[in-house]
């Protein structure tokens, strides 16, 4: 089973996943999809669990990254991009803030 | 310049959310949980149909342990700890069907014991299972279609793999102490919304003496491994269950048919119950866990031992084992009944029945009786609400006797409760009072182990019509 601690506090990681709930309720509407429809094209049995998302509880398994991404029209890369901070803000830190940007473009 | 309409009589989506008693019922769970010394927390809302989901998450991390909904009229269950998702048109059976799949394994002690759950603590019980299941990984809530777990992966509590292919959760002692402790305050918490009678259901440990000898074969071949015995939620038929002739096996059937209450049947008793004890602020100091946002009013539960409830089993492991869950209610039926007829008035048992069993020796107070009856030179009484001693009086039934009788009483009072102590089992009337148990008519079945079934109700409407036959 996937872990993936970040030693962050509750409040801090709640704040988090509720910022990418919302840009991911964004980028469903955006796309024209109602949660059940987006829950059908991701393989959700119950299609609730993308209100939970979008309320910022849970995150979506890294297993389903791609099916995500290609539901709501995104290259996979740039998905995961977008969602790191939000949902492991220390990965995406060493990954990309202690760098340029220009290592992050190249990346 | 483009213009969009917008129609403001757009239909807006029904909202079926939860009704109050069912927030009522999951806030009941999150503070029963917090009480247990769980970090729990929860969350609900509403998909864009209108349909409602709750969840309750790990305070820390924030994962989700289980997911609840209600989608187009059907309950749904989603847990990484079950590894899949369960739906249902009725909540309750769907639990059950769901902690019957993944039957609860905690660590086995010396003596032998079962504990039965109270309804309003099923729900409890299981996200207790999910949220240690789950404790040492991320509870994500998974896409179950095509999730498949990580080999490899380390699950505290362990997983086991039992005959038949079901899977089983296997708890260790700190993890079911807190399970029934978390159990424990639902059950009060049930209890206390009684404002009649303020009585609270009561989780026994009856000495199953025999019973753990063999009359649960199912239970006990689940596992060869001496580590762990099995809890296993069940309502099944009398047929089906045991056919001792002990007070235990016939509590046992009782509890679990009439009323589909689920039973945790245990071979042993598990260590860490043995001290846990649940009391008045007025009694013994100690720990106070206080409620949660979801607790709303009653009584404040203190846990008799030092510590927080994760650490009962600490106190546990070293004191004497009282083997039941013992309960010191404050001013209710409850506190008259334990006072009363926990010690001296278990004197009202009869002689022991003579070898050939099934027999039950039985007192009652019916005059009607006593014709049939040989008065017993040993009864004894106490307590001001006790039976005369002249009426005591002593028979011989044979077991199936004592089971129409006591199924009768259920029959009458169909909201029993139970107190166990020692080998003396109470079954009584929850509309019993101080004030009204003058009226109330006892008969007591003392079985050839030594244990007994004591029953003790208002009579049934109207008043010539007793309970007992």
């Amino acid at each position: 089973m996937y872990t993936n601690p970040q030693k962050r506090t509750a409040s801090d990681t709640l704040d988090l996943r509720r910022a990418a709930g919302r840009w991911l309720k964004e980028r469903r509407e955006a796309c024209g999809l109602s949660q059940r429809q987006l829950a059908d094209m991701v393989g959700t049995e119950y299609y609730t669990f993308i209100s939970q998302l979008e309320t910022g509880r849970g995150r979506i398994p890294p297993d389903r990254y791609k099916t995500w991404a290609k539901a709501l029209g995104m290259d996979a890369r740039d998905f995961v991009i977008t969602l790191l901070p939000f949902y492991d803000p220390m990965t995406y830190e060493i990954l990309f803030l202690d760098s340029s940007e220009g290592e992050r473009a190249a990346v | 310049m483009s213009v969009r309409a917008v129609s403001f009589f757009r239909p807006s989506p029904q909202s079926r959310d939860w009704s109050n008693q069912e927030l009522a019922e999951f806030y009941r769970v999150e503070a029963s949980l917090i009480r247990g010394g769980l970090l729990i927390d929860t969350d609900r809302g509403l998909s864009d149909e209108g349909d409602p989901w709750f969840v309750f998450c790990h305070r820390e991390t924030s994962e989700v342990i289980v997911h609840f909904a209600r989608i187009d009229g059907y309950y749904v269950v989603a847990s990484s700890a079950i590894e899949g998702c369960a739906r249902g048109r009725q909540f309750r059976p769907l639990i059950e069907n769901v902690i019957e799949k993944y039957p609860i394994t905690i660590p086995r002690s010396p003596s032998g014991g079962k504990l039965f759950i109270h309804p309003a603590a099923l729900l409890v019980a299981f996200v207790t299972v999910c949220f240690y299941k789950l404790g040492q990984t991320d509870a994500v809530a998974a896409e179950l279609k095509h999730a498949m777990p990580a080999a490899g992966a380390t699950l505290t509590p362990v997983q086991k793999e039992v005959p038949g292919g079901v899977q089983s959760i296997a708890l260790d002692e700190q993890t079911t102490t807190a399970l029934l402790a978390a159990i424990a305050s639902a059950v009060w918490a049930a209890g206390s919304g009684d404002t009649q009678t303020n009585v609270a259901p009561i989780i026994s440990t009856p000495d199953l003496g025999a019973l753990a000898a063999g009359n649960l074969p199912s239970i006990d071949s689940l596992f060869s491994s001496d580590i762990v015995s099995t809890i296993h939620l069940r309502s099944q038929a009398i047929s089906d269950l045991t056919t001792g002739d002990d007070a235990s096996s016939l509590l046992f059937a009782l509890h679990s048919r009439p009323l589909d209450t689920h039973s945790i049947a245990l071979p042993q008793t598990v260590a860490a119950l043995d001290d846990l004890t649940i009391a008045l602020p007025t009694s013994t100091p100690s720990t106070v866990h206080s409620a949660g946002p979801g607790a709303g009013p009653g009584p404040t539960l203190q846990f008799a031992v030092q510590g927080a409830a994760s650490n009962l089993i600490v106190a546990s492991t070293t004191s004497v084992a009282t083997q039941e869950v013992q309960l010191a209610l404050g001013a209710s039926a409850q506190t008259h009944l334990v006072k009363d007829l926990s010690g001296a008035e278990a004197q009202l048992i009869l002689a022991v029945a003579p070898a050939q069993a099934p027999t039950i020796v039985s007192s009652t107070a019916l005059e009607a009786s006593v014709a049939h009856a040989t008065t017993s030179s040993n009864a004894t009484q106490s307590g001001a609400n006790a039976l005369p001693t002249s009426a005591a009086t002593a028979l011989t039934v044979e077991l199936n006797a004592a089971e129409n009788t006591i199924e009768q009483f259920v029959a009458v009072h169909q909201d029993f409760q139970l107190i166990k102590s020692s080998a003396e089992t109470i079954i009584y009337d929850s509309h019993l009072t101080p004030t009204n148990m003058s009226s109330a008519i006892q008969e007591t079945f003392s079985f050839p182990d030594g244990s007994s079934i004591f029953l003790i109700g208002l009579p049934a409407v109207p008043h010539s019509t007793p309970f007992l036959s």
